[in-house]
């Protein structure tokens, strides 16, 4: 009896012990009974994360989840309610970021706390610390089948690459299978000369003749060794040494002549006594003779408007037009004569206006001029032929555009058509008012006019 | 099918009954004794053994599994969630019920065979609540410890199969089995195992109690006792870890 009572006592206490001592073990992996303090995280997407999973602190394993707070609408988050060994708080500061992490590859998840920064206070009992999201799975596969899908093209790419690498060397291969084939065959020179015997026999006789040539320049260059030697015995050399030197002395003859004729151009090209070279002294006597060629004309030029000398000038006939202007032109009785020649020509007769308005002279115009010359053959002389141009244009400008230009146009065709010189041939635009006693108040047209004889 | 319910209806009114005079004085507490000593110590050593041996073929099958996701770590935290969780306390009331409930059955068929209920039934003495009770107490009482006794032994088995094959430390291996274990892990399938004890002693006892097959009935109350107690025991785990799951939801996985 005594001994069932041992048994069953020893079986109850080491039952309840295991039973008491299982209950610790568990505490004491959960601290249940160390100090603790309490923070708050929130997360979007838990990942798995229940009631009573793991918190650890920097890796050490120092609290758990102890609740869960659903959030109220899409866009809240579940707030988790953490509870920390109180040890831990020094390292877990307000800017400790929380993250899910997963224990190995199988592994539970868990909640891993950062230790946070030296210079951040630490967290109050209650605190709400910031959290990151766990990765997306479906998100990180994305990126993956992105990156397959890149090494993928590159892969392609670089096939592609290899096999037209691969083609181009089974090409080149098979040429240069294919010539060696035909050298074997004895196709093409270089097989030619290894196959033909004939060949190679005619190459072996070149060779030979080469040899044989060889020999006979040898030959010959003694024969020229000899040649040198008989020279030189009979003083030839001697001879040519002589002419040589001769032909020096005259090129040294040559050398001194050309060097006083370049001293005497050199004395005439250079600098006079007061320092000025030649071409400056030209440069300016040229300027003093344009000077005075203008001095000159203009004193010839008063000479022609002089009461003693106009007389002379205007039996001349070196009377300048250019220098006329039209008033005094129409006043001057000299052009105002009526026994003056005069043919009028209309405009239409001898123009013609393209697009623009520009009028140049009609063939049928020039026609009728050469009808008017051909009448004056008989008369012209040294007095020269005058073109009156006329216009009735609405304004003056373009009345003395016009007038001069219709002279100009009948003025190049007279000279160009019988070889006329410039002084043969003036012109005078004259508007729309003919000279006085012509007979014409108004003209629209070309006048050409020659002088009387008496008035010349 | 009538029989069934009958049966079914006579069980339950044992257990009523049990339960009823369980708590009525006078309280047997000498027979309790007697009966944990019977029940519990004389168990321990099947069970002790039992459990060891289930903790090395446990580890020999779940390690290699374990290393080749490269979660050997885990090997303990696998080992103590399988024993404290479920082996413990299944294993631990199958092996009751295999050598207690067959016990209780033939020794109460036996009295009844030969009539000693009769006798103390005569001396004025409740037989129910002088044989059945302290028999049924005594499984609820000690079933919860064996299965302890169990888990520790499992622990152990499995240690000594880890520390031939990596030589871990006991300290380390400890740590690690406890890691994962929540009370929720320990404490309810523990507990659960009181309705495992109550199950065997009144199941046992019922076919010892009503037997009235003589010498006959003695071989098939235990048989019988032991088919069925084991039987009820597997489908009220059922029901119970699904209460546990329900009490306790963060255990379920």
């Amino acid at each position: 009896m005594q001994n069932r009572n041992l048994t069953v006592g020893i079986f109850l206490v080491a039952g309840v012990a295991l039973f008491t001592l299982s209950l610790f073990l568990i505490g004491s992996q959960h601290k249940v009974f160390a100090r603790h303090f309490e923070v708050y995280t929130e997360f979007a997407n838990l990942d798995g994360l229940t009631k009573g999973g793991k918190v650890k602190v920097a890796g050490f394993d120092g609290g758990e989840i102890v609740d869960i707070a659903v959030p109220g609408s899409p866009t809240a988050k579940f707030r988790l309610k953490l509870r920390i060994e109180e040890r831990l708080h020094p390292v877990v500061r307000a800017d400790s970021m929380v993250t899910i992490a997963t224990e190995g590859v199988v592994g539970d998840k868990f909640l891993f706390i950062h230790t946070g920064s030296a210079q951040a206070a630490e967290t109050s009992s209650g605190a709400t610390l910031p959290s990151k999201e766990p990765l997306n799975l479906a998100d990180l596969m994305e990126k993956s089948a992105g990156l397959l899908n890149d090494a993928g093209g590159t892969m392609k790419t670089a096939g592609q690459k290899l096999n037209e690498t691969l083609d181009t060397a089974t090409t080149t291969i098979r040429n240069a299978n294919d010539l060696i084939v035909g050298l074997k065959q004895g196709k093409g020179t270089a097989g030619m000369l290894l196959h033909d015997e004939t060949t190679a026999t005619r190459i072996r006789q070149s060779i030979e003749n080469v040899h044989q040539a060889t020999a006979s320049l040898n030959q010959t260059a003694r024969r020229a060794d000899d040649l040198v030697s008989d020279l030189q015995s009979r003083q030839l050399g001697q001879k040519a040494e002589e002419t040589l030197s001769n032909a020096r002395s005259a090129t040294q003859n040559i050398k001194a002549t050309s060097q006083r004729i370049r001293q005497t151009v050199d004395d005439a090209t250079g600098p006079d006594d007061q320092g000025v070279d030649t071409a400056t002294n030209i440069r300016q006597s040229v300027s003093n003779l344009n000077q005075a060629t203008e001095n000159m004309s203009e004193d010839m030029e008063a000479l022609k408007h002089n009461f003693f000398f106009r007389g002379f000038f205007k039996h001349r006939g070196y009377y300048s037009l250019s220098h006329l202007p039209p008033d005094e032109y129409r006043r001057d009785k000299l052009f105002s004569d009526s026994r003056n020649h005069r043919d009028w020509f209309e405009t239409d007769d001898l123009f013609t206006s393209d697009r623009s308005g520009l009028e140049t002279l009609s063939r049928s115009g020039g026609a009728r001029i050469d009808d008017a010359i051909d009448r004056l053959s008989d008369s012209l002389g040294p007095a020269p032929l005058i073109v009156e141009g006329y216009s009735t244009a609405q304004n003056s400008p373009e009345q003395l555009a016009d007038s001069r230009n219709r002279a100009m146009l009948v003025r190049d065709y007279i000279r160009r058509r019988f070889h006329l010189d410039a002084q043969d041939v003036v012109i005078q635009s004259l508007g729309d008012r003919p000279p006085a006693g012509v007979g014409k108040d108004r003209w629209n047209g070309v006048c050409i006019v020659l002088l009387h004889s008496n008035s010349r | 099918m009538r029989k069934l319910f009958e049966f079914v209806g006579k069980v339950a009114r044992f257990g009523l009954q049990v339960i009823v005079k369980t708590f009525r004085p006078p309280i047997e507490f000498r027979q309790i004794w007697s009966q944990i000593a019977e029940v519990g110590s004389r168990s321990l050593p099947l069970v002790a053994a039992s459990g060891l041996a289930l903790g090395v073929v446990m580890t020999l099958h779940t390690r290699s599994t374990l290393v080749t996701f490269g979660a050997g770590a885990m090997i303990p935290a696998v080992q103590s969630i399988a024993f404290f969780v479920e082996i413990g306390p299944l294993v631990a009331a199958l092996l009751v019920a295999g050598r207690v409930g067959a016990g209780i059955g033939a020794v109460i068929a036996n009295m009844r065979a030969t009539e000693q209920i009769d006798a103390i039934e005569a001396l004025s003495i409740d037989s129910f609540k002088f044989l059945v009770v302290p028999r049924v107490a005594a499984c609820v009482l000690v079933l919860p410890l064996l299965t302890t006794f169990m888990d520790f032994s499992g622990l152990l088995g499995g240690y000594l199969s880890e520390y031939a094959l990596s030589h871990i430390s006991l300290r380390l291996y400890v740590t690690r089995a406890f890691t994962n274990l929540d009370w929720a892990n320990f404490v309810p399938p523990t507990l659960k195992t009181v309705v495992f004890g109550f199950i065997i002693g009144t199941v046992s006892s019922f076919f010892g109690y009503t037997t009235n097959e003589g010498a006959e009935g003695v071989g098939r109350a235990a048989t019988n006792s032991v088919v069925l107690s084991s039987l009820l025991v597997i489908l009220a785990d059922i029901i119970l870890v699904r209460c546990i799951f329900l009490a306790f939801p963060e255990s379920a996985i």
